[in-house]
């Protein structure tokens, strides 16, 4: 269990790790593109309607 | 890419205690490249608990259908939690845990741990006890223990197993991606061997014929069920995916590993445990398996079955541990041996002491699972991509105080626990977990996907009731044209005068 100088310390690191990030410039990555949301859509909602649909002709 | 862990003031502790704590991973540590979270992805999603769910599946559905709607409903299940988990991640290197205070606050993402903890300890026993009883009816199967030796044999391999796991995962995030590539290559081919003799010995037309055993007699609702099997279980990769995905360099290098590694590989896989199920009579895999391949094939079958279960326990159990670290206590007063001791200690006291009861009600904790995570996802992506538009504040995330924009009431936010509860009724009216039974318009629609957009759109309300106008949450553009609006109303008047 660490003790109360190194949670000090860890604090600190937490503290200079959250003013790294908040200085960097790259640490935000790009948010989902239309495309990668469209491509999402498809691929988790589309696609499984056409499967559900391809069983009900199918097999029903 | 510069290297930050070069930085002054960055040492390599603090990297290694980041990567393998809670706290947000810098780019230059995000260093599991497309085939490192392939493998890891994939060796998580090839598990034996697929097999489950394809046995499961087997009691509604013959082949054919419920080939389709596994299919379908592990797409649809991840497609939930791709949208509510897997981008915020990826964007700003943090875990499940920490991407749902936003939603939960800062001690109310509480709610969110304890999730990820239950689940992943459940799905872990199903791993750990599949595995255990599959060895010892091998080897009862080639004679060398006898029938009452099968039992115990079943509870001593489960718990070397488990300390195996504890073994990989206390070597930390490297171990998880190490173990994981080879884990995945070696799966994939004995599961391929295993899925060819199964089609050998029984061909596809037998496997087409079997009957599902508690088959309603509604075709319609038992497909529905089939599918929402898929769905709810899927939608427990909520918990794991932040811990996956913040490894990952992009939103593009994630997207086809979080929707087919974990996702439609779980119903690929099931499809095993659906045509064995459906070949022999027997829904558990531990024993269809060695019913389909003999003893030879049945060690073969075993091997494969431990592959898979340590590849995905020590994922389960890397992930959880990261979440159990965003408790403040945990976080600072406890070393990640014991973080990941905590997490499979009650997995060793099921699998020694309860394995028939917890493995009796199987189906339970699938529905469970979509009860509570359906919720929480549809709660996560109206506040995520409607109300914040993808910006978090990171800082927040990680200040307990009530400086945290996350604070909201006491560290909690009632949106997320109203909307959530809501979410939770309405699938245990549309389908009672307990009891099975269901409702109006469970048929037509199933009960995750309602359960989605039902606590999204509670969630909504309550937001732009409640929180926005208490100014509470960080929602500054909806505070900001708050406080623009009295003064644009006004410069007419002042005009006038």
């Amino acid at each position: 269990m660490p003790t109360d100088q190194e949670i000090l310390e860890l604090k600190q690191e937490l503290k200079e790790r959250l003013d790294l990030v908040n200085s960097d410039p790259e640490y935000e990555g790009a948010n989902p593109t239309a495309g990668d949301q469209w491509m999402l859509f498809a691929i988790g909602i589309i696609v499984p309607a056409l499967l559900m649909a391809l069983g009900w002709v199918l097999y029903a | 890419m510069p290297d930050k862990a070069n930085k002054p003031g960055i040492d390599k502790s603090t990297i290694h205690q980041a990567a393998e704590g809670s706290w947000p991973v810098v780019p230059g540590e995000r260093n599991w490249g497309l085939i490192g979270i392939f493998g890891v992805t994939l060796s998580a999603g090839i598990a034996a608990w697929s097999y489950t769910i394809g046995g499961a599946v087997s009691w509604y559905l013959a082949a054919g259908m419920g080939t389709l709607a596994m299919i379908a409903g592990s797409l649809v299940g991840m497609y939930f939690v791709t949208l509510a988990a897997m981008p915020v991640s990826v964007k700003y290197g943090i875990d499940t845990i920490a991407a749902c205070k936003p939603q939960y606050g800062s001690r109310g993402s509480g709610f969110g741990i304890i999730a990820q903890y239950l689940s992943i300890v459940g799905w872990n026993c199903i791993l750990i006890i599949l595995f255990g009883r599959a060895t010892a009816n091998v080897l009862n199967a080639g004679g060398i223990i006898g029938d009452h030796w099968v039992y115990r044999v079943s509870v001593i391999v489960s718990l070397a197993t488990i300390a195996y796991v504890y073994y990989l995962v206390i070597g930390g995030a490297d171990s998880v991606r190490d173990n994981s590539v080879w884990i995945a290559v070696a799966v994939s081919i004995a599961g391929l061997v295993v899925l060819g003799n199964l089609l050998h010995q029984y061909g596809w037309h037998q496997i087409a014929a079997g009957k599902p055993a508690y088959a309603s007699g509604d075709l319609h609702l038992d497909y529905t069920l089939g599918f929402e099997i898929l769905v709810a279980t899927v939608l427990s990769w909520w918990p794991y995916m932040g811990g996956v995905m913040r490894m990952s360099k992009s939103i593009k290098q994630a997207l086809f590993p979080s929707m087919i590694c974990l996702g439609m590989i779980t119903g690929v896989i099931g499809l095993i445990g659906l045509y064995a199920s459906l070949a022999t009579g027997n829904a558990d895999p531990s024993i269809s398996f060695v019913k389909i391949t003999g003893l030879w094939m049945g060690i073969v079958a075993v091997v494969f079955i431990a592959l898979a279960n340590i590849g995905t326990a020590i994922v389960g159990v890397y992930a959880t541990a990261i979440g159990l670290k965003q408790i403040p206590t945990l976080q600072y007063r406890l070393g990640w041996k014991s973080t990941a001791a905590i997490v499979l200690a009650p997995v060793a006291i099921i699998a020694a002491f309860f394995p028939s009861p917890f493995m009796a009600h199987i189906l339970t904790f699938m529905y469970f699972l979509g009860l509570v995570f359906a919720p929480i996802c549809g709660v996560q992506i109206v506040d995520y991509y409607f109300f914040r538009r993808q910006r978090l504040d990171v800082r927040s995330l990680y200040d307990y105080t009530s400086n945290s924009k996350y604070h909201f009431w006491g560290g909690f936010n009632p949106a997320g626990f109203i909307a959530t509860a809501v979410g939770c009724v309405v699938y245990y009216w549309l389908l009672n977990p307990v009891t099975y039974a269901q409702h109006f318009p469970f048929k037509w629609i199933s009960a995750s996907i309602p359960t989605v957009f039902v606590a999204g759109a509670v969630y909504w309300v309550v937001t732009r009731l409640v929180v926005i106008p208490a100014r509470k949450g960080g929602y500054e553009r909806y505070h900001d044209a708050a406080a623009v609006q009295p003064a644009t109303s006004a410069e007419p008047a002042g005009l006038g005068e």
